[in-house]
This record gives structure tokens, C-alpha cells and sequence, in this order.
């Protein structure tokens, strides 16, 4: 538990909040990004079955 | 097609009907009245050997969270099983052949439960005080039943919704606690707040009217969502 | 083909509301003067604020998404509550953890059981709840009713939840943008909290309304798959 970062130095705890920010919805983003075009991708490929 | 004909019932002999067949059923099977009670016991047992002795305002405070997670907890079992004679006797099927309406048969499950976690309540009330060496006067005070029964009533509506919608789900012995321990916590939450203070003061002020208020602003909240969607759920 | 189209829009817009969420977070990092009391580490409000008042709509969107699911007894609105729940747990978590963060420098601690936190993290249970339930029920009028039950009783506890700071004594500093007599942030740190609170209140809508579309196209892609192989 020491070597937590110096309560003086806002800069690790500003950088992690906004790093868990970026991850939280531009990760959610992308990966919703991502499960539509492969749903997409598989719906095609039925039609083209059909 | 050969039907027997009867009299149509009013709505209250309805609730009265279902209420009684439903006390009817848990008498014959003293288990499920039991185990609760079991239970509670059990959890006191486990707190006496986690909570150190105390005494003065902090004796209070431990007294009465000590009480209420007992009967929390042996609520919850005896909440969790509202609809399990409906499951095994397959009276669902039943009603929906029958005239009855969703409302009575809603209104009749919270009574039930009503009378079940009274006397759930009464029992861990009273071995809770014994075993933690209190007086039972303290405890007889009408603040304290009066805060205690709203706490119930708030807890049954949470506590009977839950278990209809929980009703089908696959693992709803486990579901069943996930959700109804968060949803409690706000009638929980009142009632510890008010019964401390009045256990440490013994005094109707401001503070003890705010969260006697809230409580039943909370009983009201949760009584009359359970009564709108709980016939959703029936139907 | 016009709704392949909206779903392009959708996604489009989101690619545009995500780029204006970045230049936010510029604002908040580099334009926006410092706090004399707290330093540096006050800007974390731009985050942990948006992403709060992001976590309490979606529960508005959960109510919504409830009460038409009850009336139509339709899919489709499960669908949107689903996806209202799966946002709102995202936002929770981000909000419970920046404010965790927040908690070390300001309150020297990096958790504690106060008002705001307690409710939230409530919050998030009741989130996770809902999509358990939503995953315990097979598919059919059960799961719609029921799961529509509990996301309006999750909506009802959130104003107890908004409103736990003045009923219960806490840590947690008082409300400063929406109180009685105007609010007690400068007018530049306030214009950037305002953006960043509308940005993020769109972005969470548009990220429901994508997951909804997507778990519709799941559910398409399910039933047209099973229709091919059998």
C-alpha cells in the first residue's frame, strides 16, 4: 500500500480515470462496432444461401 | 363440459379463500414455518461470535443490527418460497381455468407473507433479545413494534414481487437474494437509522419523524408497485 | 434497405459523438483554469459527473423501455431495456471507479461506505440483477414481463438514490450545478461540465439504441439461421 502515488501528484490519478474513461466507452464502442458488422457479415452470407 | 356450477364469489372472499388454503398449506408442512426461525437462530450464534461484548449507545446500535439481520435474513428464506406451494401443487394451472381474479390472488400472497414474516419476525424478535441477554420490556416498546411492522410491510411488497418475478427464472435461489438485498436496502436503511435513534434518545424529534416518514413513503412505493405489476405477473 | 440505412446512420453519428467526447476531455485537461482548493485533480469531475448523470438516464431509458415492454408485450422493447441496463452498468462502474480514484487524493481513502457511493454501487447491482435475470429466463412472454417488472421498479429506486445526499449525512460534497440559488462553479469550469453531461447523455442514448439494434439483428440472425438448418 505504500508505494501508492503521492497525494500531491494529481497526474496518476487524472491519467488513470480518463484511461478507464477511454476503455470503458470507446471499448464498448468498438466492440459493439465490431459484433455488428460480423452479424452483418453472417446475415449476408445466409441470404446468399437462401 | 360437466362443470359443477357454484356461486360466484366477491373479491374479498376470494383473498379469503386463497388465504386460507395458503395457511392451510403451510401448517401441514411445518417445515417451511420453521426453517426460518432455524435460520435466524443460526445467524445470532454466528454474530455472538464475530461482535465483541459492548454496552451503553453502542450496545443499542449492535442490538438492534444484530435483530434486524437476523430477521432480514429469515425473511428472505421465508420470502424466496411465497410461490413454491404454487409451483409444486401446480395451482397456477388451476387459476387459470378459474373465475379468480390476478388482484385477489396478488392481495391474498401479501397477506399471506404478511402473517408468515410477522410471526418470523416475532420469533427472531424475541429469541434475538433473549439470546443477546436484553430485557423484553425494551423491545415491547410501540416504537419499536410499530417501526419494526412497517419495515415488514415494505419488505413483504419488495419480497413477494421478487419472488413472482423470479419465479421461472433457472437459479432463483440464487437470483432471488442478488436482487431483493439491494432493492431492500433503502426500507432497511430507515428503519436501523430510526430504531437507533430512538433506542439512544427515547425521544419523537425531528430526526426520528424524518425517517419514520421515509419509511413509509418507501411502504408505499413498494406496496403499490407490487400490487400494479404483481397481477402482470400472474396473468 | 432503410433500416440497413438508419443503422448506418446510428453508427456514423456515434463515430462523431465519441470525436466530440475526446474534445471534452481536451477542454477539461488543457482549457478549463484549476480549482483553488482541490488542484489538478478536480478535473476528474468532467469524467466522473457526465458519466453519473449518464448511468441515472439510462435508467430513465429502463423505465421507458419497461412500460412499453408491459404494454406491447413486444421483444423489441426488451430489447432496448436490455441494452439501457447493459449501458447503465457500463456508465456505473466507469462512475464508481473515477469516483474510487477521486476518493484517495481528496478523502485520503480509496473507498467508503457514504451516501452517493453505497447508492451507486447499489446502482450497479441492481444493473448486473437485471441482466442476470435477463439471462435466467428462456425467451418468451415470462421473460418479457418480468424483466419489465423489475427495470420499473430498478427506475423507481433511482430518485431515492439522486436524492440519499440530503437524507442521509455524508462525505460527499453537496451538489453543485443543479441547488437552490444558483450554482457555485465558475462559469468556464461550468460550461465544459454542462457539454461534457449533454455529450455523454447522447452518447449513452446512441450507444442503447445501437446495442438494441444489434440484439434485434441477433435475434433475426437466430431465427434465420434456424429456419436454414432445419
Amino acid at each position: 500500500m505504500n508505494s501508492l502515488p503521492d497525494a500531491t501528484n494529481p497526474m496518476p490519478y487524472l491519467v488513470a480515470c480518463y484511461a478507464l474513461g477511454f476503455v470503458f466507452i470507446f471499448g464498448y464502442a468498438a466492440w459493439l462496432c465490431r459484433s455488428r458488422i460480423r452479424i452483418n457479415r453472417y446475415l449476408a452470407a445466409l441470404k446468399k444461401e437462401a | 363440459m360437466t362443470q359443477k356450477q357454484t356461486a360466484p364469489q366477491t373479491w374479498v372472499e376470494n383473498v379469503r379463500t386463497l388465504l386460507t388454503h395458503s395457511l392451510r398449506v403451510d401448517i401441514s408442512s411445518k417445515e417451511r414455518l420453521v426453517t426460518p426461525i432455524f435460520f435466524a437462530l443460526i445467524i445470532l450464534m454466528l454474530f455472538s461470535f464475530a461482535i465483541p461484548e459492548s454496552d451503553g449507545a453502542l450496545r443499542s446500535r449492535m442490538m438492534v443490527a444484530e435483530s434486524q439481520l437476523a430477521i432480514f435474513f429469515a425473511l428472505q428464506i421465508a420470502f424466496s418460497r411465497t410461490f413454491e406451494s404454487e409451483r409444486v401443487d401446480r395451482i397456477f394451472d388451476h387459476l387459470r381455468l378459474s373465475p379468480i381474479s390476478s388482484s385477489a390472488f396478488i392481495t391474498s400472497k401479501i397477506l399471506h407473507v404478511l402473517l408468515i414474516g410477522g410471526g418470523t419476525m416475532l420469533c427472531t424478535g424475541v429469541l434475538s433479545i433473549i439470546v443477546q441477554g436484553q430485557a423484553i420490556g425494551q423491545m415491547a416498546d410501540p416504537v419499536v413494534i410499530g417501526t419494526a411492522l412497517l419495515t415488514l410491510l415494505g419488505l413483504t411488497g419488495i419480497g413477494v414481487l421478487l419472488a413472482s418475478i423470479t419465479l421461472h427464472a433457472e437459479g432463483h435461489q440464487i437470483l432471488f437474494p442478488l436482487l431483493y438485498f439491494p432493492l431492500s436496502v433503502p426500507v432497511l436503511l430507515c428503519s436501523t437509522e430510526g430504531l437507533i435513534h430512538w433506542l439512544d434518545s427515547y425521544r419523537w424529534d425531528s430526526t426520528m419523524r424524518g425517517w419514520s416518514v421515509m419509511l413509509i413513503a418507501f411502504d408505499v412505493i413498494y406496496l403499490t408497485l407490487t400490487i400494479l405489476l404483481g397481477t402482470e405477473t400472474v396473468d | 434497405m432503410t433500416a440497413r440505412k438508419s443503422k448506418f446512420t446510428l453508427a456514423n453519428s456515434l463515430t462523431v459523438l465519441l470525436a466530440l467526447v475526446f474534445v471534452q476531455w481536451l477542454l477539461a485537461w488543457f482549457w478549463v483554469p484549476v480549482d483553488e482548493a482541490q488542484g489538478e485533480v478536480y478535473r476528474i469531475v468532467y469524467l466522473h459527473v457526465p458519466g453519473a448523470f449518464a448511468s441515472f438516464l439510462s435508467a430513465g431509458v429502463l423505465l421507458v423501455g419497461s412500460l412499453l415492454a408491459l404494454r406491447s408485450k413486444s421483444e423489441h422493447w426488451l430489447n432496448l431495456s436490455r441494452a439501457a441496463a447493459e449501458v447503465g452498468l457500463l456508465f456505473t462502474l466507469l462512475t464508481l471507479a473515477t469516483g474510487s480514484i477521486w476518493g484517495k487524493p481528496t478523502w485520503g481513502v480509496w473507498w467508503t461506505w457514504d451516501a452517493r457511493l453505497t447508492t451507486s454501487f447499489l446502482l450497479a447491482l441492481m444493473y448486473g440483477g437485471w441482466i442476470l435475470l435477463f439471462g435466467a429466463i428462456p425467451q418468451g412472454p415470462s421473460r418479457t414481463r418480468s424483466c419489465s417488472i423489475l427495470g420499473v421498479m430498478i427506475a423507481a429506486d433511482v430518485p431515492i438514490i439522486y436524492k440519499s445526499v440530503t437524507w442521509w449525512r455524508t462525505l460527499h460534497q453537496p451538489q453543485t450545478i443543479l441547488r437552490t440559488g444558483g450554482s457555485t462553479m465558475d462559469g468556464d469550469m461550468l460550461s465544459v461540465l454542462l457539454f461534457g453531461i449533454a455529450i455523454m447523455a447522447v452518447v449513452s442514448i446512441n450507444l442503447i439504441l445501437v446495442r438494441q439494434e444489434t440484439l434485434s439483428l441477433e435475434q433475426e440472425l437466430e431465427e434465420k439461421s434456424l429456419g436454414v438448418t432445419s
